[in-house]
């Protein structure tokens, strides 16, 4: 029983009484409940500026369309209506409709649902290889982390988004590879994170106590290094998948993201450029919403940030 | 009083930019008498090299034309004219062709055009030109003769009608043989021609710029000045984007621009200071079905998907009208089209696609989707990502879920399509084609050309058969008979549903008069004179 015999350090920021958490879910269940409740309750609200409670409200609008998106969109988003071709803003259709007369405002909140999905998807991504690997480099050390730390600086070198258009374009566009690819190129982040991480808290004697307690690595890995750090992989994943949101817009701009029809975020701006002159609606919308999200959920990054890991 | 002394400042500014804004005159220069003037065209990309035997590209397609002349040119309805040849005799059994030149031609070297040129340039082209589009047109010339020197033969081991689609195309352009042997020297590439405008320079990224040639008097009957150019100096602007290209047509920076977005063509329509000028091209967008993959290798299923189709919606949706409707796999641009072929096409008929279906031993489940054995009739649609190819396919799509077929789109770019169709790894394919003559059937649904050209890998020996005779067959209208009757049979194929014929739109400011359209949307400068501006 080694959680009563260690306590956690002093200036340690989570309990690590919390068991093992490994799914996102859990993690926001235990933020939510640590706020109000816990005995730091003061030092976290004071970091809880403006901006996290912006940012907090952007991105959950965001989810609740992505979630509810066929309760929300007043049409189909791929039904097709030659009689309602290129309809400026109006009641019937409040961001007007495309050159095939579909309803633009519909094909904007599935678009939500695509592109969170996706970026969701690639950040899933980057965190399970990235924690995986800085865990096996950082937890074993030697010639394993000599070479993982090598291929990451390699990884790193290229450009992440230009090595993720080479990656589309050979396996074929398509939302599962696009994902894939944004996820593989994410990996370095959380891969550095943990690796540190693993390192530093390796030397505690609460790490060690439970060596000498005879715990295996698994266990050590998940009960006495992971939560010591699982609020910044909560930060890096939320800043990440601002990024991934506008990776996959800007993927899909290039045609190399999702395929048509798919209401994509920046396949629909790609398309709105081409008319831009006559219906600048078709661009103006997509390309808001993006920036809104992206702004959004960056600044919930950010205050996530400022609330969970304060400035010493 | 500081107030005041500001306010008086901004009085002046304020009046300044008004009154420097205002018009105090109009163009200075272009409208004398006898011409002069500059046109500018945008151009999307440039060319690699200023050789018509070089690598084929868009640019180089661009330019041809005005540097160099062809021995014949296309007229608009499809008959061959003299350029730099005046006269051609062919023989009895076709195997001979005997042009006669125009006297006293020059390059833009100062060398004379003569029979000696002409034999240079196709010997030239057998060697240095097999990636161009016409070099499977070229290489069947078996000999050149020079008989004299403003006469040439050329022979052919076989009778060979398509020689004229050929030798008009701007690939064809005659060379001047010291400019060729000088290029080799200095590794250069830019070869000299005889054409209306002599290139003056060419700044690698940003223009292309052409000067009227003086000594021009053969230009061809198709314009009606056969002497130099009116106006002094044409210039290609290298513009990659087309909405920047749009911009500066409407800001009067450039004069002639090509529309190939239908919400340019929209937009340009109700512009008053903007001709917009359209030709049928010479070409083909069509569905295509993957003749050798289950289950599209039955004719009856690919009769039913084509019965899907609504061309009308298409054009209408996806082209802003930008299209004509086709129904043969040939345009009316090209010889061997037959409006009769229309009671062949398989036109908008949800209700027959279900029967045809039904008749292919299919049946509809609960949910409405077509089953035979357990097996889904669903695919892929392949295509490009060009515009508008993303909207025409996101359209058919809806089409076939309205008959219950799930139809997927994959979009890819246009070499990746090419490799796909030619491993036979696609269902359904949406492609184009253009061509000069009707051998384009030979090309595109010959069997020989499976794996290849032939992406649909369509494959019916009788109409192979038929194609290889009219290939041969030196009889205008037995030949057009022999592509009539093919055509028939590969309407009641269908490999291809046929959905619209390209036009080609020049968006031209107005200040360029007498700017005309040739054959395939060609751009004739020979006319054109600068006038001033209508508005503004």
């Amino acid at each position: 029983m080694p959680q009563r015999i260690t306590s956690p350090p002093p200036d340690h920021k989570e309990p690590i009484t919390q068991p093992d958490p490994p799914e996102p879910g859990s993690l926001l269940g235990n933020l939510r409940i640590r706020l109000p409740f816990g005995k730091r309750l003061n030092t976290i609200r004071g970091h809880l500026t403006l901006n996290f409670w912006i940012g907090a409200g952007i991105t959950t609008i965001v989810f609740f369309t992505a979630l509810f998106a066929p309760l929300l969109s007043p049409y189909p988003p791929r039904e097709i209506r030659a009689s309602d071709r290129l309809q400026p803003p109006s009641s019937a259709h409040p961001f007007g409709t495309d050159a095939l007369g579909r309803d633009l405002f519909s094909r904007v909140v599935y678009g939500a649902r695509i592109g969170i999905a996706m970026s969701a998807l690639s950040v899933a991504i980057s965190a399970l290889i990235g924690v995986a690997l800085g865990f096996t480099a950082g937890y074993y050390g030697g010639i394993v982390d000599h070479l993982l730390s090598r291929l990451m600086e390699v990884w790193l070198a290229f450009p992440s988004l230009l090595l993720a258009i080479v990656i589309v374009a050979r396996l074929g566009p398509s939302m599962r590879n696009t994902a894939l690819a944004l996820g593989f190129m994410g990996v370095t982040g959380f891969y550095r994170l943990t690796r540190g991480e693993t390192l530093s808290s390796q030397e505690e004697t609460y790490v060690e106590a439970a060596e000498a307690m005879g715990a295996g690595d698994i266990r050590i890995i998940f009960r006495y290094i992971l939560p010591n750090f699982i609020s910044s992989l909560i930060v890096l994943g939320t800043l990440r998948l601002g990024t991934m949101l506008l990776a996959v817009g800007g993927l899909s701009f290039i045609g190399l993201g999702t395929q048509p029809p798919q209401p994509e975020w920046g396949a629909l701006l790609a398309n709105g450029r081409d008319y831009l002159n006559i219906a600048p609606w078709l661009a103006i919308f997509p390309g808001a919403c993006i920036t809104i999200a992206v702004m959004g959920i960056n600044l919930l990054g950010d205050g996530l940030r400022d609330a969970l890991n304060p400035p010493h | 009083m500081v107030k005041q002394i500001r306010t008086f400042w901004i009085i002046i500014f304020i009046a300044s930019m008004i009154t420097g804004c205002a018009p105090f005159s109009t163009q200075p220069d272009a409208s004398q008498e006898g011409g002069g003037g500059t046109i500018i065209r945008a151009m999307t990309s440039e060319p690699s090299q200023i050789d018509p035997q070089g690598t084929p590209s868009s640019g180089l397609s661009l330019v041809l034309p005005y540097l160099f002349d062809t021995l014949v040119v296309r007229d608009l309805d499809n008959s061959v004219q003299p350029l730099l040849a005046r006269d051609w005799d062919v023989s009895e059994d076709g195997r001979e062709i005997t042009f006669y030149l125009k006297e006293g031609m020059l390059f833009h070297d100062g060398t004379p055009v003569n029979a000696e040129a002409v034999r240079f340039t196709f010997e030239r082209f057998k060697e240095v030109g097999k990636r161009s589009p016409i070099y499977g047109g070229v290489i069947q010339i078996a000999n050149i003769k020079v008989i004299d020197d403003l006469t040439v033969r050329f022979t052919f081991d076989q009778p060979n009608p398509n020689f004229w689609g050929t030798i008009s195309m701007p690939y064809a352009g005659i060379i001047s043989p010291a400019s060729a042997a000088e290029a080799e020297d200095r590794g250069d590439v830019q070869i000299i021609g005889s054409g209306p405008f002599i290139l003056e320079s060419w700044k690698a990224g940003q223009s292309i710029t052409m000067k009227r040639n003086p000594d021009y008097d053969w230009g061809p009957p198709v314009v009606e000045n056969q002497g130099p150019p009116h106006v002094s100096t044409f210039v290609y602007k290298i513009i990659p984007d087309a909405a920047t290209q749009l911009a500066a047509l409407k800001a009067g920076e450039v004069d002639v621009m090509f529309i190939n977005q239908p919400s340019h063509w929209i937009e340009l329509q109700e512009n008053e200071t903007i001709q917009l000028k359209k030709a049928l091209m010479s070409g083909l967008i069509y569905l295509g079905f993957n003749c050798q993959k289950e289950p599209f290798d039955e004719v009856l299923v690919r009769q039913a998907l084509s019965h899907a189709v609504d061309k009308q919606e298409i054009i209408e949706l996806a082209l802003s009208g930008m299209g004509e409707k086709a129904f043969a796999p040939l345009p009316p641009t090209l010889p061997g089209f037959d409006p009769s072929l229309e009671e062949y096409e398989l036109g908008h008929d949800p209700q027959k696609s279900k029967t045809l279906l039904r008749e292919a031993g299919f049946e509809q489940n609960e949910s409405g989707k077509w089953e035979r054995d357990g097996q889904l009739l669903e695919g892929t649609l392949l295509t490009s990502t060009r515009a508008p190819n993303g909207e025409i396919a996101t359209i058919l799509q809806s089409h076939f879920a309205a008959i219950g077929v799930e139809i997927e789109i994959q979009q890819l770019e246009s070499r990746a399509v090419m490799q796909a169709t030619g491993e036979g790894q696609f269902d359904l394919l949406l492609w184009r084609y253009g061509w000069s003559g009707p051998d384009a059937l030979n090309i595109f649904l010959s069997s020989d050309r499976v794996g290849r050209t032939n992406r649909v890998a369509y494959s019916n020996p009788e109409v192979d058969s038929l194609l290889d005779q009219a290939d041969h067959e030196l009889d205008d209208e037995t030949r057009l008979d022999l592509y009539l009757e093919a055509q028939q049979i590969i309407l009641q194929d269908a490999p291809w549903q046929p959905l619209y014929y390209p036009v080609s739109i020049l968006a031209i400011r107005d200040r360029v008069e007498e700017a005309k359209l040739g054959h395939m949307g060609r751009l004739l400068l020979n006319d054109a004179r600068i006038g001033n501006e209508n508005t503004q």
